[in-house]
């Protein structure tokens, strides 16, 4: 049940709605980094800065096209994300399965008394 | 705006009364049956529940197929009988602050009861850097990406 290391990045990334914004405009297509900058009332050191915990989580990557440094987000860094929710969802769908065959079981036990 | 205050939700209509289902979620006798994907056991032994708000509760899940233990707990946070139980969910040495909460709420429907289970981050505002702030966030993100075409591309 204790997230790896991995997905501590990938959350922890994401607790932040600044960072969190970025993903999501990065998720219309690439920008520069200049324009991915221009909405936001902080340095372009500190998006600068928030990008690098985007990159080292593995959700986004910045590429140099020619002069301009462009950034993209990174679809596979969301999988592991959203393979361990889905995972949880199961795993409490089978104890949800199995309390029910035990409530079953109770009644009948019940009845044969 | 992207909700991060939730994580995920599931709801299921059982064929028992609120009152079986309490008994099903608190009683430890009843916990170290159900409590446990398939293909693993809980102990009754590793079971101990004190419940009362503040009271804590853990279990071990030992694995049948390899022996592996994966011992499990938290703290009760809201403890109204048949109607909701709230607690921590994590590693019973980790600070329960920092883990998940569990809402389950029972509510008849008849015959059956509706049994709704919620999974999220921990309590505070949205971006506070908890850890598990954003699981919906991801998710989001994941599906607007899939949608396309794009905006800028």
């Amino acid at each position: 049940m204790p997230a790896t290391d991995e997905l501590s990045r990938v959350f922890s990334a994401l607790a932040d709605p600044t960072r969190r914004d970025i993903l999501t405009r990065l998720a219309h297509g690439p920008i520069s980094v200049g324009e991915l900058a221009a909405p936001y009332p902080i340095s372009r050191p500190a998006v600068s800065q928030h990008l690098g915990v985007l990159e080292s989580a593995g959700l986004v990557e910045r590429t140099v096209d020619a002069q301009w440094r462009q950034c993209s987000i990174r679809e596979e860094g969301l999988d592991d994300a959203s393979a361990w929710i889905a995972e949880r969802k199961a795993e409490w769908n089978e104890r949800f399965d199995l309390l029910e065959e035990r409530i079953r079981e109770k009644r009948r036990q019940g009845e044969a008394r | 705006m992207i909700d991060t205050t939730k994580g995920f939700t599931l709801t299921r209509e059982i064929d028992a009364t609120p009152e079986e289902l309490w008994t099903a979620w608190t009683d430890p006798d009843e916990l170290a049956l159900w409590w446990h994907p398939r293909g693993v056991t809980t102990p009754r032994a590793s079971v101990r529940v004190d419940l009362r708000v503040g009271g804590s509760y853990a279990y071990t899940m030992v694995d049948d197929a390899t022996g592996d233990e994966y011992p499990t707990g938290g703290v009760y946070r809201e403890v109204v009988p048949t109607e909701r139980l709230v607690f921590t969910w994590g590693n019973p040495d980790d600070d329960p602050d920092d883990a998940p909460v569990v809402t389950v709420t029972f509510e008849p429907l008849g015959e059956l009861t509706l049994m709704t289970f919620q999974l999220r981050g921990v309590d505070g505002a949205p971006g506070d850097e908890s850890f598990y702030d954003g699981w919906v966030s991801a998710l989001d993100v994941l599906a607007e990406h899939a949608q396309g075409p794009h905006v800028f591309g």
